[in-house]
């Protein structure tokens, strides 16, 4: 349990990816195996695919694995390296809570517009940025307690 | 004013906010300064990169490369490239190029393929007596031939954002790939010479080894086959090229090689899921930034600037060349390509300069950007897996990254490199 609480992000989007290849591939098995193309592939491997990029993102952020740049930084004084770690703890922390209040209203108004294929209400497609920029706030917070 | 997302920008990338992180605010800022445009449009913009079926083949050539390392294709490939060029001066240099070149019409990514080499070449070179800075640099170098050799994540995404044909591309990139390729082994040969570097084997191949080799990774050199060949035809498009690659390769890697277990896959995903989100979100920032950059009609002004000082395309290219060269030293290849293509793009056409042929100057450019000093993201991965000291590579290097540069101006200058084989196949 407290494997999959630790490890929530990589977990959903692994098993994203592999609906995204298998919908793929099966998008093309289907045209040229099957003769009978199917049109619900594609639209799934993308919406899939989102929650892929996110949560993968999100958990890039957890590993500190998202690409920044040092070298200006390198070159500061150590008194500015400490104000600009707060100013950038400060700027980041108000765009997430904003990104994220954002982000929940688009949820909700999505809520009655379907996609095209599926027919499943588009907040299951916006759902994954929610969870970005929860698991974000969340996970600093924790990393900031420690 | 129209300026200032911009600014802002640059200023949190100086105090170390991440990319992806800094172009979303940047972006965010406009779209809350009081311009009209309703906020949700900015969540909206972050997500539809994802919603495209174009950019599914990202994660595909991403996962292909991650599990051709675990598949013994790379091993394969390294004894196919040892037979063929193991026997020239400085041998395990030669290996390495040849190895990228192969190799780069399976991995998607220059920066995977340097990694990899890093990993597996590097530390050979180094235990044969072969400089330290030598061998860091020669495997960045050449691992800018990945990124145009088919497939390739740069290419996907610029023919994405700028609606070229992938195809097209896939088939521009194959000859400046071994033109590059012919251009470092002879810079190599003449280095190596001079330094009496070993070659890896003491006699030449006979053809019966060359031809065993060929068989061993016959199966490998088969994945760029399918895909541009594939793509060609019109049996499948790159995306769908990406998802048969991924199933092949596991194919490949479970059943003829014998080498995949089934306990590696775990590892597979996660390493293929963290290195597309990585770029990913990059892309979906990048995105929103457009939404600006658009509305503010900042391209439109760049053009006419442009225009104003030369109306001459060679002008503009050489530019351009040196442009990207110097802003490619200071920022991630993969974020200043998603940036500035659809601004450099609509200012190539209006000089009549072919977008299949400037695609290929773009990201060769920027790749090449990527293996100097004093920020290059090749020139870091490689120098801190091989444990190789910057000051070493700057030292030992400079000779490869002078010949790279000069096959970029050639490659600028005589379009029929990149455009004899799109022209001729499709």
């Amino acid at each position: 349990m407290k494997y999959i609480i630790k490890n929530l992000e990589e977990i959903i989007a692994a098993i994203a990816i592999c609906i995204v290849v298998l919908a793929a591939f099966y998008g093309v098995i289907s045209r040229y195996i099957l003769n009978n193309p199917v049109n619900w592939s594609n639209e799934l491997a993308t919406i899939s695919f989102t929650w892929v990029v996110f949560l993968g993102a999100a958990a890039a952020w957890k590993g500190n694995k998202h690409i920044h740049l040092d070298l200006v930084y390198n070159f500061l004084p150590n008194k500015l390296k400490r104000i600009s770690d707060w100013l950038k703890i400060f700027i980041l922390s108000l765009f997430c809570v904003f990104a994220l209040y954002l982000s929940i209203k688009f949820t909700i108004t999505a809520y009655n517009k379907p996609t095209s294929i599926l027919r499943i209400p588009f907040s299951y497609v916006d759902l994954p940025v929610v969870l970005f920029f929860m698991s974000v706030i969340i996970r600093s917070l924790q990393k900031f307690k420690k | 004013m129209i300026f200032l997302p911009i600014i802002i920008f640059f200023f949190l990338l100086c105090i170390r906010v991440p990319v992806a992180f800094s172009i979303a605010i940047g972006a965010l800022s406009f779209f809350v300064s009081d311009s009209g445009i309703p906020t949700y449009i900015f969540i909206q913009r972050l997500i539809s990169p994802t919603l495209s079926f174009p950019l599914l083949a990202v994660p595909f050539f991403i996962m292909t490369g991650v599990i051709m390392n675990y598949s013994g294709i790379t091993k394969r490939i390294m004894n196919l490239a040892d037979t063929l060029v193991g026997h020239l001066i400085g041998g395990f240099a030669q290996i390495n190029i040849l190895m990228s070149t192969l190799m780069g019409g399976m991995s998607a990514s220059s920066n995977a393929d340097a990694a990899m080499q890093s990993k597996i070449v590097v530390p050979e070179m180094i235990k044969r007596n072969y400089g330290p800075g030598f061998s860091a640099s020669i495997t960045a170098c050449s691992a800018i031939i990945a990124a145009i050799i088919p497939p390739g994540i740069a290419l996907v995404l610029y023919g994405f954002i700028s609606g070229t044909s992938i195809g097209k591309l896939f088939l521009a990139g194959i000859m400046p790939g071994i033109f590059l390729c012919i251009v470092l082994m002879f810079t190599v040969r003449y280095m190596a010479g001079r330094k009496k570097y070993a070659p890896s084997r003491t006699k030449k191949a006979n053809l019966r080894e060359v031809l065993l080799a060929c068989k061993e990774a016959f199966f490998g050199l088969l994945i760029p086959i399918i895909i541009v060949g594939g793509i060609r035809f019109g049996v499948f498009t790159p995306t769908e090229a990406g998802a048969i690659a991924v199933a092949y390769s596991l194919l490949v890697g479970f059943f003829i090689h014998k080498e995949l277990k089934v306990k590696t896959i775990p590892k597979i995903i996660n390493e293929s899921v963290i290195a597309t989100s990585v770029i990913l979100l990059i892309i979906c920032a990048a995105s929103a930034f457009g939404y600006y950059l658009t509305w503010e009609k900042i391209p439109m002004i760049l053009s006419e600037f442009m225009e104003n000082i030369s109306s001459n395309p060679i002008a503009i290219l050489l530019i351009i060349n040196l442009f990207l060269l110097i802003l490619g030293m200071f920022v991630e290849g993969t974020a200043a390509l998603i940036l500035l293509t659809p601004i450099l793009v609509p200012i190539t056409n209006s000089y009549g300069i072919d977008p299949v042929h400037f695609g290929i100057v773009f990201i060769l450019n920027l790749t090449i950007a990527g293996a100097t000093p004093p920020v290059g993201t090749l020139m870091f991965t490689t120098c801190s897996i091989s444990n190789v000291k910057i000051e070493d590579y700057i030292k030992e290097g400079y000779p490869f990254i002078l010949a790279t540069i000069f096959a970029l101006l050639c490659i600028t200058y005589f379009p029929i490199i990149s455009l004899f084989l799109p022209n001729l196949l499709m």
